[in-house]
């Protein structure tokens, strides 16, 4: 007959969503569930809220699957983005300290961890891995405050005891580096850098 | 039109691509962006990073059980109908569950606090149709009449059918009968029970025996008041459980059922 459902394409499958199939709508959930709890449960800390969170972000994925967009990303990461913007709210709801320092110590322990370790991961994410382990500790931990904590940058000057400009120039330079290594790991060999792009275009 | 120059957008590029900025600064920063190409993709590049950070974060398996209540959520199975009459009086097969595998606390989901030697035949019984009927609609694809007869046999206590669901008592230690567990041998395999203990608000963890001794964790639930239902897949093989037990969160057993 066909292809089995859990063997469908991701793209497939969340396009399969809208014609109101059960069994793609439990394969769907099956095959996202864990990087959506993972994102929801890292930022709040919390699983009942997490579960919450990722029930949400599968019934906005649901709703809105019409508006995913391929070239923006892949399933996973559209997903990951939902849960991540919906957990954030709640997490400012609830919190004026967006983050356990035990916890930021122990998601950055396992995001700076050596790409060995993550034989299956996809090329791009060790890449991204591998260049956040090479920043200085404390810009790494800005940007996987901002970035996955969603921390503001007075709230990082804040939990860092460091001035706003500081906090602010740690998340920049952490970014713009990782940036470059993603840029040189997507494009085409010959193409122009983004730091030359930057001296030649419109600066 | 707007005064941002493309230095200064470049300063706040990477807060905008993370979504740190306020409104203010947002909204400057994306007028300059409708009339700058460059800057645009400065910004989307930024964007991707952020993306990309996510996706280092480790995947978490979600608490037993979520599966299915995100499909009730979309819809996927009956909604719990709403009880307008008192639970004794409805019929024994109704038109949904609570949910399948929620803990007893959802709003959704509480069902009125029920007096035990006349409620829980009935109440046990309509919850396992329609944890029956539930898997039927989207699991199973199919709901079929031994289904029902099952759950009709569960109603007037004692074994249900014995190619599909087990039934036994759930007993504390000083031999009262404190709810009833049900244990689903279809594919996939359920557990559902229904507490009713010492009246404690408590976590409570539910295990199952197998053949041989092994204890198997399948997940945990609260008690309210002493009260709870719950369910969920079972991820052994169900020809191999032999009993199933509720443990408090010190690790003592509050009461056991063997099938």
């Amino acid at each position: 007959m066909g292809i089995p459902v859990d063997r469908l394409p991701d793209e497939t499958l969340l396009a399969g969503l809208a014609t109101g199939d059960a069994e793609i709508a439990v394969a769907f959930v099956r095959r996202f569930q864990r990087p959506v709890f993972g994102v929801a449960v890292a930022v709040l800390g919390d699983t009942r809220l997490a579960e919450d969170v990722a029930q949400q972000t599968f019934e906005r994925a649901w709703r809105h699957a019409q508006v995913y967009d391929s070239r923006r990303g892949s399933v996973r990461t559209w997903l990951s983005t939902i849960a991540h913007n919906l957990a954030i709210d709640v997490a400012r709801a609830r919190r004026p300290t967006p983050v356990d320092p035990g916890d930021l110590d122990a998601l950055l322990g396992v995001v700076l961890d050596t790409p060995e370790r993550h034989t299956m991961a996809r090329e791009s994410a060790a890449e991204l891995r591998a260049e956040l382990a090479q920043l200085p500790r404390e810009q790494a931990r800005a940007v996987v405050m901002a970035g996955i904590y969603g921390m503001t940058a007075k709230q990082i000057a804040e939990f860092e005891q460091i001035p706003l400009g500081t906090a602010k120039t740690r998340i920049r330079m952490a970014m713009g580096k990782l940036r470059v290594a993603l840029w040189h790991l997507q494009r085409p060999a010959g193409s122009t850098p983004p730091a030359a792009r930057k001296r030649a275009d419109h600066d | 039109m707007t005064d941002l120059t493309c230095a200064a957008l470049h300063d706040m590029a990477a807060e905008l691509a993370l979504g740190m900025l306020s409104g203010h600064e947002r909204a400057e920063a994306l007028a300059h962006l409708a009339t700058c190409p460059d800057c645009r993709e400065r910004v989307r590049e930024l964007a991707a990073v952020g993306d990309g950070l996510l996706g280092l974060v480790p995947g978490v398996e979600p608490p037993v059980g979520f599966e299915d209540r995100v499909m009730d959520r979309l819809g996927f199975t009956p909604r719990p109908a709403q009880p307008t009459q008192p639970i004794e009086q409805r019929p024994p097969a109704p038109a949904g569950p609570p949910t399948r595998s929620t803990g007893s606390t959802g709003p959704e989901n509480r069902r009125p606090r029920p007096r035990r030697r006349t409620w829980v035949p009935i109440a046990v019984a309509a919850a396992v149709a329609a944890v029956v009927f539930g898997m039927g609609g989207w699991a199973l694809g199919t709901a079929s009449q031994p289904v029902t007869g099952a759950a009709s046999q569960a109603a007037g206590g004692g074994r249900a059918d014995d190619d599909q669901l087990a039934s036994a008592d759930l007993m504390s230690g000083d031999h009262q009968q404190v709810g009833e567990v049900f244990s689903y041998e279809g594919n996939p395999a359920w557990v559902y029970m229904v507490v009713e203990l010492n009246g404690k608000t408590q976590e409570v963890y539910c295990q199952l025996e197998q053949r041989g001794g092994t204890v198997v964790p399948i997940g945990s639930f609260t008690l309210t008041k002493g009260y709870g239902h719950w369910g969920a897949s079972s991820p052994i093989d169900p020809n191999t459980v032999v009993g199933a037990r509720i443990v408090g969160a010190d690790g003592t057993v509050l009461a056991t059922a063997n099938f």
